[in-house]
């Protein structure tokens, strides 16, 4: 049987897919090769392909807010799916694992006009990408603070404490957890956050099966930010030392290890 | 059940429930008497937290089958390795009875529709398939099921029924199939063919797994699609079917699907009792 001349003109595979992903983020009707290798059967090619476009758009619009709860809540549905359908074109999903996608849209706020009165967006929207990760992070066992006793006194100065994988660290200059459990909670709080409450210095931290944010002050800040960078704690020691001459090192430490903060102890290899 | 059935199957044919994070507290304190619990892979991709919490706990009392909806079969581009890799840790985690995937691609060019999109059924797209679940099924040492998906247009390149497509992708590579009679029904509406032909049609031995769910129903300007929406009580039309399914493919493990809009869980426990009946029903029938 002659093959029809038009048979050449099919797109192959990589084509096709190529042209029907263009298609699903493009709001203009399909070009006519794609319309052309769509049955039309009693509804129009453009109409069976805004049905995936719907698809598309809904459940990474879903993805995203189940992702930014608080800003979804704070902002209203309607501007969080005008958010949405934006970034989905800026920085389309990467990964079929959704938990990936809405990295950068604190980045992407920052460039949002409509959100120009919203100051602390992004600050909020890095919090919450970062409680994301703390949630779904690995588990690990605490280490008790009896653990320290075992290091000699020489070799004090080269003790590196690990950071629970479950943790992260942030900081804005607005009351960003207050900010969180309005948008969050709603009304059963204060109905209203004092932006000038901040700064805000927080670790995001997942204990067994409970997300909690750990209030810091900022020279405890810099000692976790030590901590996280993998440096000795003589060094997160003076990092905090140089915020606050009057740190209180023992009972911070103290603090830490009740809070399950540390799960390891090790020393690094002298110079 | 054939002999083939029974190595085949580590899950009995029974209802399972599909597993959610609103209904993690209650499936852990009350145990319900379900077959298997059956949850999406990627959900469990993160490392530790809330739900491998509970999948660590249930999956030691329930059969687990690991439904995926990322892994982009049908698409063009290389496979995602690393999406391949973490799923075989989950895999050598859980021990899950069941692993499967979608007759569908959701990605080119490194984009992510992260929905399942309908694949032309060539020659060309036959063979691309056949590699692919070969090279998952050999990384994951194991077999693959893979569904038939909800489509809402048809390709006119498409010169392979979809039957045919499953029953030799089923043949060529060993993989099962996992047929899901709520996008048998949704198909044979939107695309105007006999839903009970195309249960008669599919390679009965090769199927592992039985799909119910609920669908929504759009209107257009003289037009009607059922779309795929995973979010209500499965219909009438569709239990007859299923019953359908049972008497020509034979009664297999039954999920009912339910992932948004999601009900208490007594509902969806009644929907697995729905199925455990009919399963019932169908063998008082055939002994």
């Amino acid at each position: 049987m002659p093959v029809p001349c038009w048979k050449n003109t099919v797109p192959s595979l990589r084509e096709f897919q190529t042209r029907f992903v263009t298609s699903l983020f493009d709001d203009d009707p399909p070009g006519e090769e794609l319309a052309m290798g769509i049955q039309e059967n009693g509804l129009s090619a453009t109409r069976r392909l805004a049905i995936y476009r719907n698809n598309l758009l809904a459940s990474l619009t879903e993805s995203l807010g189940d992702t930014y709860p608080a800003i979804r809540a704070l902002v209203g549905d309607d501007f969080f799916r005008m958010l949405a359908r934006r970034y989905v074109r800026k920085h389309p999903s990467r990964s079929g694992d959704l938990h990936a996608f809405g990295e950068q849209f604190e980045s992407f706020l920052a460039g949002v006009d409509e959100a120009a009165s919203l100051p602390w967006i992004s600050d909020l929207a890095r919090l919450e990408w970062l409680y994301h990760l703390v949630f779904h992070a690995a588990e690990e066992t605490p280490l008790d603070v009896a653990a320290l006793a075992c290091i000699e006194e020489s070799d004090h100065d080269r003790v590196v404490l690990r950071l629970h994988p479950a943790s992260a660290l942030t900081w804005s200059r607005f009351p960003l957890t207050d900010i969180w459990r309005l948008g969050i909670h709603g009304d059963e709080g204060s109905a209203t956050v004092d932006l000038d409450a901040g700064p805000a210095y927080v670790l995001i931290a997942r204990r067994k099966l409970e997300m909690t944010f750990q209030s810091l002050l900022p020279a405890e800040y810099a000692f976790v930010e030590a901590m996280t960078a993998g440096r000795a704690l003589v060094d997160c020691a003076a990092a905090a030392f140089e915020v606050d001459g009057e740190f209180a090192l023992g009972a911070f430490l103290g603090r830490q290890f009740a809070l399950g903060n540390i799960t390891g102890a090790e020393l690094a290899d002298r110079d | 059940m054939s002999s083939r059935d029974a190595i085949a199957n580590p899950i009995p044919a029974d209802a399972g429930i599909g597993l959610r994070g609103d209904h993690y507290r209650r499936v852990d304190a009350e145990r319900p008497n379900v077959a298997f619990l059956e949850v999406h892979s990627e959900n469990y991709f993160g490392r530790g937290g809330v739900p491998h919490y509970y999948l660590e706990r249930l999956g030691t009392r329930y059969p687990l089958s690991f439904h995926g909806v990322g892994l982009s079969l049908g698409s063009t581009d290389p496979l995602d390795e690393n999406h391949l890799d973490r799923l075989r840790e989950l895999e050598q985690a859980y021990r899950p009875a069941l692993v499967s995937e979608h007759l569908s691609w959701s990605s080119v060019g490194g984009v992510f529709t992260n929905d399942l999109l309908p694949l032309p059924l060539t020659l060309e797209s036959l063979d691309h398939f056949s590699r692919r679940v070969d090279h998952v099924q050999s990384r994951l040492g194991r077999r693959l099921l893979v569904e038939n998906p909800s489509t809402y247009l048809e390709l006119t390149d498409s010169r392979i029924d979809e039957t045919e497509f499953l029953n030799t992708l089923a043949a060529r590579t060993g993989c099962g199939i996992l047929l899901d009679v709520n996008n048998v029904f949704v198909c044979a509406t939107n695309h105007d063919f006999d839903a009970n032909a195309y249960i008669e049609a599919i390679d009965a031995d090769s199927v592992a797994e039985i799909h119910l769910a609920g669908h929504v129903e759009n209107r257009f300007d003289g037009g009607t699609i059922l779309i795929d929406s995973h979010n209500r009580p499965v219909c009438d039309a569709v239990w007859k079917l299923y019953r359908h399914a049972l008497a020509y493919v034979g009664p297999r493990p039954t999920l009912v699907e339910w992932d948004s809009d999601l009900p208490a869980l007594d509902e969806l426990l009644d929907h697995a009792a729905h199925a455990r009946a009919l399963l019932e029903e169908h063998r008082a029938v055939a002994a």
